[in-house]
């Protein structure tokens, strides 16, 4: 005998759908990516390309997948192995390249969670005054950081990374309680609270930084930084390729949660405008805000000059380390700094809360499981992922599945969408159900693009970014050296470290030096560390006195050879102001770390969603083979 | 800020602003579907 699917929910009202779309597409590059991929890509001439990614991309994408979604939830399907069987007319390879969007947002979320507690975390130090300091004691940003996560060698500020892991939990909870509450009273309720809120703490933050006044620099300085065209870098293929990128990750294509959304609204509602308008609130937020805060503001408090190493620094740097320099440098840590990781963490909450979806709607609509099933399964295969993730962090094991689920596994997934679209399924049609019931009429030149232009555009970014992890080596797992100043939170005045990039004269015997190192750890097959007796001087080179440690590493490393090292990398102290320059004492700890192994323990975690999902997938048809045969009997 | 800077930003954001606008405005007031049939509406 075979059950009829429990009835699927719906939406509470437009506006709901809207903001929840939204809050899915806004997420922490919108306010940090963003302002970064701009100001070190051509400033006011990467917008050029990036309209230009906007419309051959972006909003091909976006309306494809409104509307493979609708067309689903039609057949009773919201996730992409059964809307693909569906569409290609029970292609027995379809479900299973669909697999891949519904194990990759659940990858996804795992790792992004993280970073979303990191958020939340920071939200409570700002309002606790953590990082703060006072006379006695420096908080060095960055150090904080990599100690809140494990990634330092010392332990000056946290003595593990238990605080991390509260945090975490209690983030996974929260996503796994609005989940659990289901479409309108869950996702539905969180955006109408977060959105409106996230663009009231924009609106307070970007208030507060134009009216920064001068520091360093002005905040029109910052502005004129981040705006300021420069055309000569539109004839670098590198910044064209930086500008896709930026729309591919802003607008949460090729995550299915946007097939999700779709799935849960009738024939004919409105797609065209309610995925046009998901668009132009992504990039409200993201060209408004995103440019009107960070950068300006560390313009301004840090001097306009210092920008550029400020913006190439990543993503995490500018939001974790040099925003928080900035509010507790021009006061109010408390209020603006708890106001900033506070719009930080809704815009990723509403974002992991929307992708979480797409692996409940596969568990409620193709496993037929209850809310609260597939809410506690979510719940336990987060927690399982989490394990790498949270503990391997310092192994590289978050960026590890950026790479593959939130880069690569993307372009993969919307590569196979686009196709099964406009070629399999047929543009005609497709075009045709994207205007049923449509508020706007999508001008006809988005036709041709969707089925000539969005598919090689897309596997040009795919050729081009696996390539470039190819010949970069990125794909193997080397070793990575760290150190840190052991009791930094006593000594006062500024710690500083650069390494030689390409091009610089000192780069190639830096590549040696670190070459060795990597062998010597490489050889040993695990982590070793030592401990380095250092002089530093403002006015002179580093200085090693005394090395101990493990002693695969006393054995094959001359103190001498880490002395380059430090020196190479232009270590240096600076004494408080108006303090005179003068020798210090310091004792450095050195940590190689040995990744294969863990990096390999987070692959073979990927693969066992990949698997996992994909057995449910064959297991589901199979039984539904078996109904069918047995309601034909 | 350069002239350059000033246009591109202003442009920018005044096509964002514009783009926003629009969306909300169609969507927050909605024109009738399939019901009026030639003509406008009279009296």
């Amino acid at each position: 005998m075979s059950h009829s699917p429990a009835p699927r929910e719906s939406w509470g009202t437009r506006i709901g759908l809207i903001f929840a779309a939204a809050g899915n597409a806004v997420g922490i590059g919108n306010l940090l990516r963003f302002p970064g991929q701009a100001a070190t890509h051509g400033g006011g001439a990467f917008m050029i390309p990036y309209v230009v990614s906007l419309l051959l991309f972006g909003l091909p994408m976006m309306w494809v997948a409104w509307t493979v979604g609708r067309l689903g939830g039609r057949w009773g399907h919201g996730t992409i192995p059964g809307i693909f069987d569906r569409m290609t007319g029970g292609k027995p390879w379809a479900k299973y390249a669909g697999v891949i969007g519904v194990a990759l947002p659940m990858v996804f979320i795992i790792y992004y969670a993280y970073i979303e507690a990191w958020c939340l975390a920071y939200s409570w130090f700002s309002l606790k005054g953590t990082y703060v300091g006072d006379g006695q004691h420096v908080v060095d940003l960055a150090v904080f950081l990599d100690e809140f996560l494990g990634m330092a060698p010392t332990h000056n500020y946290f003595s593990g990374i238990g605080v991390a892991l509260l945090f975490f939990l209690v983030t996974l909870v929260l996503n796994v309680w609005i989940l659990y509450r289901g479409i309108s009273g869950g996702i539905e309720l969180l955006a109408k609270i977060a959105i409106p809120l996230l663009l009231l703490f924009c609106l307070v933050l970007g208030v507060r930084v134009l009216t920064l006044g001068t520091i360093k620099s002005s905040v029109l300085d910052g502005l004129n930084f981040l705006w300021n065209p420069d055309f000569k870098a539109l004839l670098d293929f590198d910044v064209w390729l930086a500008a896709a990128g930026q729309i591919f990750f802003t607008l949460s294509i090729g995550f299915g949660s946007l097939e999700v959304f779709g799935s849960y609204l009738k024939e004919h509602d409105d797609i065209a405008l309610t995925g046009l308008t998901t668009a132009s609130v992504n990039e409200f937020v993201e060209v408004i805000f995103g440019s009107m805060i960070a950068i300006p503001a560390a313009a301004v408090y840090f001097g306009v000059e210092r920008v550029p190493e400020i913006a190439s620094a990543g993503t995490y740097a500018i939001g974790m380390v040099s925003m928080p320099e900035i509010l507790r440098g021009i006061g109010g840590v408390h209020l603006f700094g708890s106001l900033w990781f506070l719009l930080l963490f809704f815009a990723a909450f509403t974002s992991s809360v929307a992708i979480g979806q797409v692996v409940m709607s596969f568990l409620q609509d193709e496993a037929r499981l209850s809310r609260a099933s597939s809410a506690g399964i979510v719940g336990a295969f987060w927690l399982l992922g989490a394990f790498p993730v949270v503990f391997l962090y310092k192994y590289g094991a978050l960026d590890e599945m950026d790479f593959w689920s939130g880069t690569i596994g993307l372009v993969v997934f919307a590569i196979f969408e686009i196709v099964i679209f406009a070629w399999i399924w047929g543009i005609d049609r497709g075009w045709k159900e994207l205007h049923k019931g449509a508020d706007i009429t999508v001008p006809g030149f988005f036709k041709p693009i969707m089925k000539w232009v969005t598919p090689p555009l897309l596997v040009v970014i795919f050729v081009t970014w696996f390539m470039g992890a190819i010949l970069s080596d990125s794909l193997v797992p080397r070793p990575s050296l760290h150190f840190g100043i052991e009791g930094r939170a006593e000594i006062h005045g500024s710690f500083s470290h650069h390494a030689p990039g390409e091009g610089d004269p000192e780069y190639a015997d830096f590549q040696r030096v670190e070459e060795h190192l990597r062998q010597v750890i490489d050889d040993a097959g695990h982590d070793l560390r030592g401990w380095l007796q250092v002089t530093i001087h403002p006015a002179a080179p580093v200085a090693i006195s005394g090395f101990a440690g493990d002693p695969a590493l006393l054995e094959r490393v001359r103190p001498a050879e880490l002395q380059r090292w430090l020196q190479l990398q232009h270590l240096s102290w600076e004494p408080p102001p108006g303090e005179p320059a003068h020798s210090l004492q310091v004792t450095i700890a050195f940590e190689g770390r040995y990744r294969k192994t863990a990096i390999w323990i987070t692959r073979v975690t990927m693969l066992a969603f990949l698997f996992t999902f994909g057995l449910m997938t064959w297991a589901i048809w199979r039984r539904r083979a078996a109904e069918a045969a047995g309601g034909a009997a | 800020m350069t002239v350059g800077a000033v246009i591109f930003m202003g442009l920018t954001w005044a096509g964002v602003l514009g783009l926003t606008g629009f969306c909300f405005w169609k969507v927050l007031v909605p024109e009738k579907k399939g019901r009026r049939r030639g003509g406008g509406r009279k009296g």
